[in-house]
C-alpha cells in the first residue's frame, strides 16, 4: 500500500529538513504546516489511534510566534515551525500526561521533561502526546484508557510499539516526526514495522532527566529520513547535570557531518548464527539479505561476526526492567489494582520475585556483553556495525504471540544493546508483500558512533527509495 | 529468584500487595516461568570471586542455547 503521486510530494509528507528550511526562509508560514497536520488528525486520528492527546489551540499559538519571530528577523532555531508527537509518557509542561493509564488520566505536568525543554529551545512545537502501551510496558488492551494505535500502511494491522502512536503519527504524515522511549526496540520496532527511522542513541546521550528513572531506556526520534533524525538528535542530545546518566561529553552537530564519512570498505558485522536461530518470517530474512546487498554494493566488506551473550544479555534487560516496573508501581499497584489494565498489573508483578542478586547479576551479564562488543567485535575485529534484521516478524499480531512474547522474542535483536547501551538504529528495508506493511533492519555501532552510525544509514537510505514512500489514507 | 510455587502460592505471596484473582495468578505464574529461567541463567554464568563472567559460557544462539561447539563455529 504505497502512496499515490500526491501523497509522495504533499507537505504533511515532506522531511522535517524541508519544512524547517521552508518556514526559516518564510516559503512556508508555521501555521498552516500546523493546520495542515491538526487537518490530518482531525481526518485520520478516529481510526488509527494515534494520538491520546491533541494541543490543538497551543500548537498554533507556538506557530504563531514563529512565524512572527521570523517576520521580525529574528534568529529562530533550527526546528523553529516543526510538530513533534511525544509519546504519552514524556513528561510537558501543562499539557496532559497519561502513560495511556487511568492511573494517569488527568495528570497535568508542572514541567517539561529536559528533552521536551531542548525541543522547544530548537524552536519545536509539541503537537500532541502519542499513543503507547500502558506505562510503556505489558501488551496493549482495548480497555486501556486510550485504545490501541493501527499502522497507517495497513490499518487492519496493530502499530507495534510500546511507542506505537509515536510510529502511527510519523508514517502516516500526522507530525513532522515523533519521540518515544527505547527500552528493549521500543522506538526501533515500530520504526521498522511504520518504514521510519527508529534511532536509539548511545546511553546518557539524551537525558531521561525528568521522567521515570529507567535504566537502559533511551528517548529517540521516530522520523521519515536519516537528517531527520540527526536533526532531531543535534537538538535532544546534551549533558544534563541534574541526571547522573547523562554523558558529559559534547554533541557533535550530526546533521551538518552526514556526508561526511566514505563507506565504502567499512567492514559490516553480521552474526549469522544468531540471526539464523531466530524465529524470522520469510519476508523478514528477504528484506534483509536485499538490505545486505545494498550496503555491498555501497563498497561495505560483509563478515559473518558470531557475537556471544546476545540472548543473555536481552534476558538480562528484561529483567531490569522487570524489577524497575515493579519498584516503580509496587506501592500504588496494590492501592489502585482497578485502575490498572488488567494485563499490564499483572505484568508490573513480575518484578516482584527478583532478588538484588538477581538484579546485581543481570548488571554483570550486560557488563560483560558490552565489554565483548567493545573490545573484540568494534575493536580487534575492526567491524564498524552489527547488522541485523530489526524483527523476527512483520505484524504486531505475530509478534505478540503469547509465549514467546514474555520471552521478550519479538525483542530478540534489539534488547540487547539496550543494556549494553549501544547506538542502534533501524532502517527501512522493503515492504511485506503479503500486509504491505514496512520491513526494518537494524544498524549497531560502537559506543558514541553515533555519527558513523547516522552516516551509514543515510548512505544506505540515498541509495534507495524506501523513505520515499508513504502510506496513503486517503485511497 | 525464589521459586513461585503454584498460581495458588502466587495468591497468597503477592495478598499483601495486591488482590489477585485465579486469573491473574495463572498468568502471572506463566510470565514469572519465563522470568525464572533468565534470573537462573544470569546465576549460572555469575563468577566465582574473584573470577569475571567466562565469555565462552555466553550463548550464540536467541534462545541462549549454549550447546555450540567451538569447531562448529565460521
Amino acid at each position: 500500500m504505497t502512496g499515490s503521486p500526491d501523497a509522495q510530494t504533499s507537505l504533511h509528507y515532506l522531511p522535517l529538513s524541508e519544512q524547517a528550511k521552508r518556514i526559516r526562509f518564510g516559503e512556508l508560514s508555521a501555521v498552516a504546516l500546523t493546520r495542515a497536520y491538526l487537518g490530518r488528525i482531525r481526518a485520520h486520528n478516529p481510526t488509527l489511534n494515534s494520538f491520546i492527546t491533541v494541543d490543538e489551540n497551543g500548537a498554533v499559538d507556538q506557530a504563531r510566534q514563529v512565524d512572527d519571530a521570523i517576520a521580525r528577523g529574528e534568529e529562530v532555531g533550527p526546528l523553529a515551525g516543526i510538530l513533534i508527537a511525544v509519546k504519552d509518557s514524556i513528561p510537558t509542561k501543562g499539557l496532559k500526561t497519561t502513560d495511556n493509564s487511568n492511573l494517569l488520566a488527568d495528570w497535568i505536568p508542572e514541567h517539561d521533561a529536559a528533552v521536551i525543554s531542548r525541543l522547544r529551545q530548537a524552536g519545536a512545537i509539541i503537537i500532541g502526546k502519542a499513543n503507547l502501551n500502558e506505562f510503556g510496558w505489558s501488551r496493549p488492551s482495548e480497555a486501556d484508557l486510550a485504545p490501541p494505535p493501527w499502522n497507517p500502511w495497513n490499518p487492519r494491522h496493530a502499530s507495534v510499539g510500546s511507542s506505537s502512536g509515536s510510529g502511527a503519527a510519523a508514517s502516516g504524515g500526522l507530525s513532522s516526526a515523533a519521540i518515544g522511549t527505547d527500552g528493549g526496540g521500543s522506538i526501533r520496532l515500530p520504526g521498522g514495522a511504520h518504514g521510519l527511522i527508529g534511532f536509539k542513541p548511545t546511553h546518557g546521550l539524551v537525558s531521561r532527566h525528568g521522567m521515570d528513572h529507567n535504566s537502559h531506556s533511551e528517548i529517540s526520534p521516530l522520523t521519515r529520513t536519516v537528517e531527520d533524525a540527526a536533526m532531531m538528535l543535534d537538538a535532544m542530545a546534551g549533558y544534563v547535570p541534574e541526571d547522573d546518566m547523562s554523558w558529559l561529553g559534547e554533541p557533535v552537530g550530526y546533521s551538518q557531518r552526514l556526508t561526511d564519512a566514505d563507506i565504502s570498505g567499512w567492514r559490516i558485522g553480521v552474526p549469522w548464527q544468531f540471526i539464523c536461530s531466530a524465529p524470522n518470517e520469510p519476508e523478514v530474512e528477504e528484506a534483509f539479505e536485499r538490505f545486505l546487498d545494498k550496503l555491498e554494493s555501497l563498497g561495505c566488506e560483509l563478515v559473518d561476526t558470531p557475537v556471544r551473550g546476545l540472548a543473555e544479555a536481552r534476558m538480562a534487560n528484561f529483567l531490569v526492567l522487570n524489577a524497575e516496573a515493579y519498584q516503580r508501581h509496587a506501592k500504588s499497584v496494590g492501592q489502585n489494582w482497578d485502575k490498572y489494565g488488567e494485563i499490564t498489573r499483572v505484568y508490573l508483578l513480575q518484578g516482584a520475585y527478583l532478588s538484588a542478586d538477581d538484579l546485581l547479576n543481570a548488571g554483570e551479564v550486560g557488563r560483560a556483553v558490552r565489554h565483548q562488543l567493545e573490545t573484540e567485535v568494534f575493536g580487534e575485529t575492526g567491524v564498524r556495525a552489527l547488522a541485523m534484521p530489526t524483527s523476527p516478524f512483520v505484524t504486531a499480531e505475530r509478534s505478540r504471540r503469547p509465549g514467546e512474547h514474555s520471552r521478550g522474542i519479538n525483542a530478540c535483536f534489539t534488547a540487547p544493546f539496550n543494556i549494553t547501551g549501544h547506538p542502534s538504529v533501524s532502517v527501512p528495508a522493503g515492504f511485506s508483500e503479503s500486509t504491505g506493511l514496512p520491513i526494518g533492519a537494524m544498524l549497531t555501532s560502537a559506543l558514541h558512533d553515533d555519527l558513523g552510525l547516522l552516516q551509514l544509514a543515510y548512505a544506505h537510505e540515498q541509495a534507495t527509495d524506501w523513505h520515499l514512500q508513504h502510506p496513503d489514507l486517503e485511497a | 529468584m525464589e521459586d513461585p510455587g503454584s498460581p495458588s502460592d502466587i495468591i497468597r505471596r503477592m495478598g499483601s500487595i495486591a488482590p489477585l484473582t485465579k486469573a491473574d495468578a495463572t498468568q502471572l505464574h506463566q510470565l514469572l516461568a519465563g522470568v525464572r529461567a533468565a534470573a537462573d541463567r544470569m546465576t549460572e554464568l555469575a563468577p566465582v570471586f574473584p573470577d569475571e563472567i567466562d565469555p565462552a559460557l555466553l550463548s550464540l544462539t536467541v534462545d541462549g542455547d549454549s550447546n555450540v561447539a567451538e569447531g562448529e563455529l565460521s
